[in-house]
């Protein structure tokens, strides 16, 4: 069946825009995808990137102890300005406490934040492992200071762009070319088909991440106009009326004695729990903790579906619900922020989702790839002169470079966390490894001849350091894979055998490449030359 | 494959077009916005809805500038828009 197509003049218009769009932000958007691919298991590898919290983890937790503990090591801690404790889980048994200091009156508030390891009873101010928030904030480009948000936050916009337009120009065709996609037939069939069918399949998927992409990289763009146009320039009042925080909405008195007598956390927590058995804490906020009228806030979740969490006020002097905001109970409004970030983290269907949006993501990096093979390969005919072709062969094979050589670095990334000893340059070291082995891997691949061969090299490469990540958790830690099952560590298990997994695949694939090249000697060339029709 | 050149615009008109659909159209995605939340009682809504909302308009937008014959013209259009609209926001806030 044939939709109707568009008129040739705008064909050609919406043509040339996806193909300019895609190019130039090819590169920039494969890195977004494959670092985001790996955010989205962050706190589940959290545990193999520090050895120090691979303990069971504690769900009952004496947090006024702690803050009591917390007061005393740093006396200018103020347990009545408002804070928030995240609770430890499975995959992150450390506490999080994050609060502000005492200053004199009218000074700028000091923010101050420590963990808390229920093990060994130590508060620590600083996070000592790197590679989950350096795969994170690549993927917003966060390293580049200052424009690197706004760049990612465009790339994502053009991605928007291109997305949309890549429809439009497959509109015709699209049902005959999604329902004719076969494994079946020559490689070249499947690899210009592929990039039209795995687009398609990753649409929805695709356009979601374009569009929550930009909202949090350029939300700033539509918040400045509305406080501006609709709020008169009134940010707390724009602020209080959008993203309103129940909590913040109930009034505490600045003069409020300081308690005397309040229900100890824990058994808040425990009576919470009692009620919602199902649910899980996330994490809670105090406000004037240590007065007459403090509050706690506790955000639950039941963590596989999608409007399966609230939050519940409680006064702490009697345990009183002062508010609350449970599943089923909030409005639209209250929904769309939430949302947005529950299809942007993937944090509303447990692990198996999160499955699914890896594997989404990768096939949103093939899409990526074969683009600019397609690009190049349409471009690859008599009608462009031959220093136009290698111009062509130069960008794409930069563009390769770059983004596989991103795979081995993430493995290397991996390795030198274990690899580089704890200390206060600890993160520095490791990120200063992963960028520069980022960069000699690329260059590393621009040496080679062809598309083809730089893919093997990759795979090569790819292979190897994968297999070298359970092998230096191994030899550092002693937490074998088999050790780390019979320990029933199983989330430092599964990253090793995901790697282990990776590394031979990858390694697999090498080979394959490498003989079938061999068998094909007459042109070894022959691979990337052949002409792409779509 | 690639786009037949005969169909697209000149290096200045292209840069108009660009512009206007990046400047231009995003100006009248916040406005269209502004517009929709002083006219229907759901003023909350209407702000939530544009952290998605504005951002598909401004795609969308962005696209139909590379279809204006005329990147003056198209620049025109998005500019008189958002000016109509604001101005009705404000008439009707």
């Amino acid at each position: 069946m044939k939709l109707k197509n568009l008129p040739p003049r705008l064909y050609n218009i919406t043509f040339h825009t996806h193909t300019v769009s895609g190019i130039v932000i090819s590169f920039a958007l494969y890195v977004i995808f494959f670092a985001g691919a790996f955010t989205l298991f962050r706190k589940e590898f959290y545990p193999w990137e520090n050895p120090a919290v691979r303990q069971p983890f504690v769900a009952e937790i004496d947090y006024d102890a702690v803050l009591r503990d917390l007061k005393e090591k740093n006396p200018m801690f103020d347990l009545s300005e408002d804070m928030t404790i995240s609770a430890p889980s499975a995959t992150h048994p450390l506490m999080s406490v994050s609060g502000h200091l005492i200053v004199k009156e009218g000074e700028e508030e000091q923010h101050y934040h420590t963990y808390y390891n229920p093990h060994s009873g130590e508060l620590s101010s600083r996070m000592e492992t790197t590679a989950g928030a350096t795969l994170y904030r690549l993927h917003f480009f966060d390293q580049i200071p200052y424009i690197g948000r706004y760049l990612s936050g465009f790339v994502a916009l053009f991605f928007a762009f291109a997305v949309v337009t890549g429809v439009m120009i497959h509109w015709q065709n699209i049902l005959t070319k999604f329902n004719g996609f076969t494994l079946k037939g020559s490689r070249k069939v499947f690899w210009t088909n592929a990039h039209t069918v795995f687009g398609l399949l990753g649409l929805p998927f695709q356009f979601m991440y374009a569009i929550t992409g930009v909202y949090y990289m350029l939300v700033l763009l539509v918040l400045l106009p509305i406080v501006v146009l609709v709020y008169d320039g009134d940010q707390a009042k724009a602020i209080a009326d959008i993203v309103s925080q129940p909590q913040q909405a109930i009034e505490l008195r600045k003069d409020a004695p300081i308690a005397r007598n309040k229900i100890p956390l824990k058994d808040i927590i425990a009576d919470l729990k009692k009620e919602y058995p199902e649910m899980k804490l996330n994490y809670m906020q105090l406000r004037h903790y240590d007065r007459e009228d403090g509050t706690l806030l506790a955000s639950l979740s039941d963590g596989h579906s999608f409007t399966g969490d609230g939050t519940i006020t409680v006064q702490l002097k009697d345990g009183a619900v002062v508010h609350h905001l449970m599943p089923g109970e909030k409005t639209y409004a209250q929904s769309v922020l939430p949302g947005i970030s529950k299809l942007h983290f993937a944090t509303f269907g447990g692990l198996a989702l999160k499955i699914v949006y890896f594997l989404l993501t990768l096939f949103t990096c093939f899409v990526i790839i074969s683009g600019v093979l397609l690009w190049k390969e349409a471009r690859n005919k008599q009608s462009y002169t031959p220093e136009q072709k290698r111009f062509h062969h130069r960008v794409t094979m930069v563009y390769l470079a770059i983004c596989f050589g991103l795979f081995p670095a993430v493995a290397v990334l991996f390795c030198s966390e274990l690899l580089v000893p704890l200390s206060e340059k600890h993160s520095f070291i490791v990120n200063t490894i992963f960028f520069v082995s980022w960069l000699v891997l690329t260059v590393i691949g621009l040496g080679a001849r062809s598309e083809a061969r730089l893919t093997s090299l990759y795979l090569f490469l790819g292979g190897v350091s994968s297999l070298a990540v359970p092998l230096v958790n191994g030899v550092k830690t002693g937490d074998w894979i088999w050790t780390a099952l019979s320990k029933q560590s199983y989330y430092v298990a599964v990253t090793d055998i995901f790697w282990l997994l990776t590394g031979l695949i990858c390694l697999v694939f090498g080979f394959q490449q490498v003989r079938r090249k061999k068998s094909k000697t007459a042109d070894p060339e022959a691979l990337q030359a052949a002409p792409v029709r779509i | 494959m690639p786009a037949n050149p005969k169909y697209l615009s000149l290096p200045g008109q292209r840069a108009l077009k660009i512009t206007a659909g990046l400047i231009g159209g995003y100006c009248l995605a916040i406005s269209i916005h502004l517009l929709l939340s002083a006219l229907l009682p759901y003023r909350k809504e209407v702000l939530l809805t544009g952290a998605y909302s504005i951002f598909i308009l401004w795609t969308g937008l962005m696209i139909v500038a590379f279809f204006a014959r005329s990147g003056w013209l198209i620049w025109a259009v998005y500019l008189v828009l958002t000016l109509v609209f604001t101005a009705a926001f404000y008439y009707f806030r």
